[in-house]
């Protein structure tokens, strides 16, 4: 079974090097956007088994988007992927039903250790 | 007036921004856990244009008229530069009554407390974030102490003499909203001409070390 996975990044670059780490030995469909909004609008029909979202973003931010999400489906798995890496903003969003709350910039290793870990649930 | 296309790239642009938005917080959150606030950190925008554009730049986009507040430290390596960090005239205050000072330390930073505390500020953000940005780029550098000045007319004076026309400032454009107070900063750093080539390197290298 194909993992989906929605990628939200403003940065082409920043969804560049996370493409770049997904692990290579686990079948995925991703898709890329640039904003919360999109994220919103797609994550209905896409139905992503895991959602790599950023904070900072034009147009509507990652926090927006994870209320959102959250309230679309109380089982969405989100991870965050974020500079912002204030205790705060780690506490709030968390509070909203992040997973994950990861640093930029990826790490192949733990970005392929999350994904795996995930995926051995989803079989 | 922008005159990116002649340094960087748009991929190159777009990779220095996300490294710079990255670096920024990191720097945000030093100086968040030092005053024990939330920065909130806007949707950051990086331009690069010549030295000579500079203050129009600055003085058409941000609500600084004659005066403003700026933090600048030096520093060297193979891409070094002058960091620059520009708070509108009268911020001062406001960052003043984030650090909850007694008395007796108003008293041991005597009337200087103000340019002492922006300094600070500058220090800490400039800092983390130039040391994140250039530790992500795999190329050190090293510091002189931070500068602060209060009121400085930011124009075709401040940069008379210190640059070439030939330099390139690299902006980033973010605001700051510390707990209730909201003030909105420029970072921006300036490198001579001859630090873009290491830097496009410096970026090409991150690109493959992600291949």
């Amino acid at each position: 079974m194909k993992m989906k996975i929605l990628i939200v990044d403003d940065s082409k670059s920043a969804r560049f090097f996370l493409i770049k780490s997904l692990p290579k030995d686990i079948e995925i469909e991703y898709k890329e956007c640039e904003n919360g909004l999109e994220c919103v609008n797609i994550y209905q029909e896409f139905a992503p088994d895991l959602v790599f979202l950023d904070l900072t973003m034009p147009v509507m931010g990652g926090e927006e988007a994870l209320a959102k999400i959250m309230q679309m489906n109380k089982n969405a798995v989100v991870y965050i992927l974020t500079a912002d890496i204030q205790r705060t903003t780690y506490e709030r969003i968390m509070a909203l039903g992040a997973r994950k709350f990861i640093k930029k910039p990826p790490n192949k290793e733990i970005i392929g250790f999350v994904v795996k870990e995930l995926a051995d649930t989803l079989k | 007036m922008s005159n990116k296309s002649s340094f960087f790239t748009e991929d190159e642009t777009d990779a220095l921004q996300e490294l710079m938005n990255i670096a920024f917080g990191k720097a945000a959150a030093e100086l968040a856990e030092i005053i024990d606030i939330s920065v909130v950190l806007s949707f950051p925008k990086l331009e690069t244009v010549k030295i000579q554009e500079l203050p129009d730049f600055i003085s058409g986009d941000l609500s600084i008229n004659t005066k403003c507040n700026i933090v600048e430290q030096t520093y060297k390596g193979e891409a070094g530069g002058v960091a620059f960090l520009i708070f509108p005239f009268g911020s001062e205050s406001d960052f003043l009554s984030l650090f909850h000072l007694d008395e007796e330390d108003e008293l041991e930073l005597f009337a200087d407390a103000d340019r002492e505390i922006l300094a600070e500020v500058g220090n800490i953000l400039i800092g983390a974030c130039v040391s994140k940005l250039f530790d992500l780029l795999k190329s050190p550098v090293i510091y002189t102490p931070p500068h602060a000045i209060i009121g400085q007319e930011f124009g075709d004076k401040f940069f008379k003499g210190r640059f070439s026309g030939d330099d390139c400032a690299i902006i980033l454009k973010t605001s700051f909203f510390l707990s209730e107070k909201s003030v909105e900063g420029f970072l921006f750093l300036v490198n001579n001409q001859s630090s873009v080539g290491p830097i496009k390197h410096a970026l090409a290298k991150l690109f493959e070390s992600y291949e």
